[in-house]
This record gives C-alpha cells, sequence and structure tokens, in this order.
C-alpha cells in the first residue's frame, strides 16, 4: 500500500496519501525504482516532501513540471509548502 | 495489453458518429422555453434544450449564443432537431444551420402559428414522428476516432490533481493514441501553466494562441478590479502551494500529447488530438460549450463533487477523494479512490474508467443521465 505518490520520475517532491509523521519510513515509487524516504517533518494527507535534496532558489518539480522555487534548503523528507516554495509566475497572488 | 478501440454508434449523413439518438426539441430564446420543454414532456425520446436569453443578443454574445445551438443540433449524439422560436426568423436561422448536416430539422414559430396550445401540438406531432424514425437507426461498429471527448473538471480537491484528474489524463492519451479528439477547456484553470502547454504545443503558432487565451483573461479580470488567483484557502490548506501546481494539475487531465489546436466557445474541432477550447471554467457553463462543439462524451473529473451533467452528451463523473465516492454515491460514475488510497496505479484505475466510457459510448446510461441530472447553460455575458 503506497502512502505518497510521485506524479513523475524528474519530480524532486511527492504528495502524501497519508498522514506522515517525523521519523517514519516511507517508500516511494519513481518509475519503476523504489527510494526508502525518512520523514523529518509532519506531512498532512495532499501535502508535499522533498524526495531529493533541493538547494536554496532550486526548482521544485511536480508532474515533471515546476511549480516554483525553492526560498530555501530543502532537506530530503521535509515538508514543501508554503514556508518554503514560491510560485515563479509574475502577476498572481 | 490491447484496450477496446471500437464501439457501437449511430452514424450520421455529415459522417459523424453518435453514442447516444436522441431528438433535439431546441427553444432558439428564452421565451420559448416553456413550449419547447413541453414538447419534451409529451413526446419520449427528446430532450429539452432550453436557451438562457437569445431575444435581442448581438455581437460576440450573439454569436456564440447562435453557435451554442446549432451546435448542440449539429452534435452527433442528435437524430433530428426541432427548433422552436417566438417568431419564424430566429428559428429558421438555427434550424437552417443544422440541417447542414443533413439530418431531419423543423421548426415551430409560436406568433405565427397561433399561441402556446397550437405551437406544442404541432411540435408534439413532428416530434413524435422524429423519435420513431430515428428509432430506425441500428448502433454500428466504428473505430474509436470517431469519438471527439470533452474532459471538464469541477469542484476539485487534492484528490483532482493526483488522482482523478491524471486518471483523465491518461484516458484521454489512450483516445488520442486510438485516433480520437481530445478537448481540454478551462481558461482560467490553465493560468499559470500556459508556458508548459504552449511549449508542448503542436506549433508555435498555436503555443501563442493559448498564451493569448491567458492574456485576454488576465486582461478581462484587470477591467474587472481583479487579479487573477487560481489559488483559494481551501487549496492551501489541502497541500496546493502554488498556481502553477494547482493548473499543472488541472491540465493533468488533457493528458501528455500536444495541442494541435485552439478553438473558441462551442467550435466544433477541425483536427484530431488534443485540442483547446477557450471557454470558461465553471461546470455547466464548460459542458455546453463542449457539446457545442461536438464532443459525444466527456469525461468530469470531481474531487468534492458534483451532481450536473449535459443533456446531449453523457457525463461521466470520476472521483478520487474517498469520501466523495461514498457520501455523493448517487452522483458519481466512476470511483478511483484507489489511487489516493494507495492501492492502486495511476494506469490501473485509469484502465477501470477507460472501460467505463466504452461501456458508456455503448450506450450504458450515466448517473447525471438516469437521475436527469442535466443542464445547459451557454455562456451570456462576460465570464471569466
Amino acid at each position: 500500500m503506497e502512502q505518497a505518490l510521485v506524479m513523475h520520475s524528474k519530480d524532486n517532491v511527492a504528495t502524501a496519501i497519508s498522514e506522515l509523521k517525523p521519523g517514519e519510513m516511507v517508500s516511494v515509487l519513481i518509475g519503476s525504482e523504489r527510494l526508502e524516504v525518512k520523514i523529518r517533518d509532519n506531512v498532512p494527507f495532499g501535502h508535499k516532501f522533498a524526495i531529493k535534496h533541493i538547494n536554496k532558489d532550486g526548482i521544485v518539480f511536480k508532474y515533471g513540471q515546476s511549480i516554483g522555487v525553492s526560498t530555501s534548503a530543502i532537506n530530503v523528507g521535509q515538508h514543501v509548502h508554503t514556508h518554503n516554495l514560491k510560485s515563479l509566475r509574475g502577476g498572481l497572488k | 495489453m490491447s484496450r477496446i478501440q471500437e464501439f457501437y454508434g449511430y452514424k450520421r449523413l455529415d459522417g459523424s458518429v453518435g453514442v447516444r439518438n436522441h431528438v433535439a426539441v431546441i427553444a432558439a430564446m428564452d421565451n420559448s422555453n416553456p413550449v419547447a420543454r413541453r414538447i419534451a414532456a409529451l413526446v419520449k425520446g427528446t430532450i429539452p434544450v432550453a436557451a438562457s436569453f437569445g431575444r435581442g443578443m448581438i455581437g460576440e454574445a450573439g454569436k456564440r449564443h447562435d453557435r451554442t445551438l446549432v451546435g448542440f443540433g449539429k452534435n452527433p449524439n442528435i437524430a433530428a432537431a426541432l427548433v422552436i422560436s417566438l417568431e419564424p426568423s430566429s428559428a429558421k436561422k438555427i434550424a437552417n444551420a443544422i440541417a447542414e448536416t443533413g439530418k431531419p430539422v423543423e421548426w415551430v414559430a409560436i406568433q405565427t402559428i397561433g399561441g402556446t396550445h397550437k405551437a406544442t401540438e404541432e411540435g408534439a406531432r413532428t416530434a413524435l414522428k422524429m423519435v420513431t424514425d430515428a428509432g430506425k437507426i441500428r448502433r454500428e461498429p466504428v473505430p474509436l476516432s470517431e469519438l471527439v471527448l470533452g474532459v471538464e473538471c469541477g469542484a476539485s480537491d487534492t484528490t483532482s490533481g493526483i488522482a482523478s484528474n491524471p486518471a483523465t489524463g491518461q484516458v484521454a492519451d489512450w483516445v488520442v493514441e486510438a485516433g480520437g479528439t481530445v478537448i481540454l477547456s478551462e481558461r482560467t484553470e490553465i493560468i499559470a501553466g500556459e508556458d508548459f502547454l504552449a511549449e508542448n504545443a503542436a506549433s508555435p503558432e498555436v503555443g501563442n494562441e493559448i498564451l493569448a487565451v491567458v492574456k485576454r483573461c488576465e486582461e478581462n479580470a484587470r477591467r474587472l478590479g481583479r487579479e487573477l488567483t487560481n489559488l483559494a484557502p481551501d487549496n492551501i490548506a489541502g497541500g496546493l502551494t502554488t498556481p502553477e501546481e494547482k493548473s499543472i494539475g488541472a491540465i493533468m487531465k488533457g493528458g501528455t500529447t500536444s495541442i494541435q489546436e485552439v478553438v473558441d466557445y462551442a467550435q466544433r474541432p477541425s483536427k484530431k488530438g488534443l485540442v483547446f477550447m477557450d471557454a470558461p471554467a465553471p461546470g455547466t457553463e464548460n459542458i455546453t460549450a463542449l457539446a457545442g462543439g461536438g464532443a459525444q462524451i466527456i469525461i468530469f473529473s470531481t474531487g468534492v463533487g458534483n451532481p450536473i451533467g449535459c443533456p446531449i452528451s453523457p457525463t461521466i463523473k470520476v472521483s478520487g477523494n474517498p469520501n466523495t465516492v461514498v457520501h455523493l454515491s448517487d452522483n458519481i460514475d466512476v470511483d478511483v479512490s484507489s489511487i489516493t488510497k494507495g492501492k492502486k496505479s495511476i494506469a490501473e484505475a485509469a484502465e477501470v474508467l477507460y472501460q467505463e466510457l466504452i461501456d458508456v459510448i455503448n450506450g450504458k446510461m450515466t448517473c447525471s443521465e438516469v437521475l436527469g441530472d442535466v443542464e445547459i447553460a451557454i455562456s451570456g455575458y462576460c465570464h471569466l
């Protein structure tokens, strides 16, 4: 039973489909390969966490596409949301 | 695995193929809706097409109104059309345009025939003959390349972007692979994802048209004193962080192929493959535009749930929200919550949705068809 979904093999985030807690080990399927990720924050259902290290100002990929840029370095297993990810789209709030 | 790539449909004289065999009773303007509804209530096998406005409409709104009503009549799911209007000129305008398809079309004008009772009687007699004649048309095997699938999402939530939209997109890719057409729409849903769509378009010209759609939409919003945003506080609480993320999640329902063409509201595509229609996002308005553009079938992806379907084009509701599929089970045709529960992959759940698509185009009725939860809303004003 999957606990998180990776939408595209290029992605550096996964979406939780259960409530994840710090310290929990989660296995995510990237294409046909599995990756073990240690969760570092509380990650609610539907929220994202990093599955690769993301540098500050690094592009965050979901669906194989850029969904914005990180505002700080994000470690594997950390929650990715409004506190560390911002839109690159001007004019939109 | 090999997927079914044909269906049994009703061949029309213009070469199109219907998945339903309805007689449409179309009101050319709002003042004729009661007569159209009355005729449809008297004659089984008909569907009433009630208009919004229509009297004295000018400019783009008038063109859109006419194009949509004509598009309904021309839709392959319609075997014959009866047009009801207040006076002959508006009735003839719609009827003559539908008649280009070669299908039976008649009209009744309430003013000239002598009021409600006479219009109803004449209309009901005509509709009776149309329905009995339509009954002689048999379903025949045709390739899936004859299919025009419209995709829409409404009442979206966190599950839409990870389950029902990607599953719909996988089905869209399979329809395109089989040589069919898929219409992606909802201009406000592509804002912040337009660069990705434009880069992936079939040509730079098509890409520029996609960018122009979004630009016009943003300019209209500014004229109304608004800056467009597609992210609501409940979206953010649900885990969506940026407009790009929400848009790309919405765009997923069109699949991964290149956009071949951009068409106007209720305009029939001239190309096969993935097509973008410049139409507003609200559910009823959007499925109205898709049916007007010739979609025989619609997949409506939903998170929280929405009951509405299109009377002309069967509307399959798919949800990946485990609560919605139980709580709104009356209104959901396909449950893909196996994705959000971690039990099935998107591709596995998409097979279930594809099978439902095949069943419905072969005659299985959708929840909204059975319940009669169907409605039409032609955009009558500047809607974002």
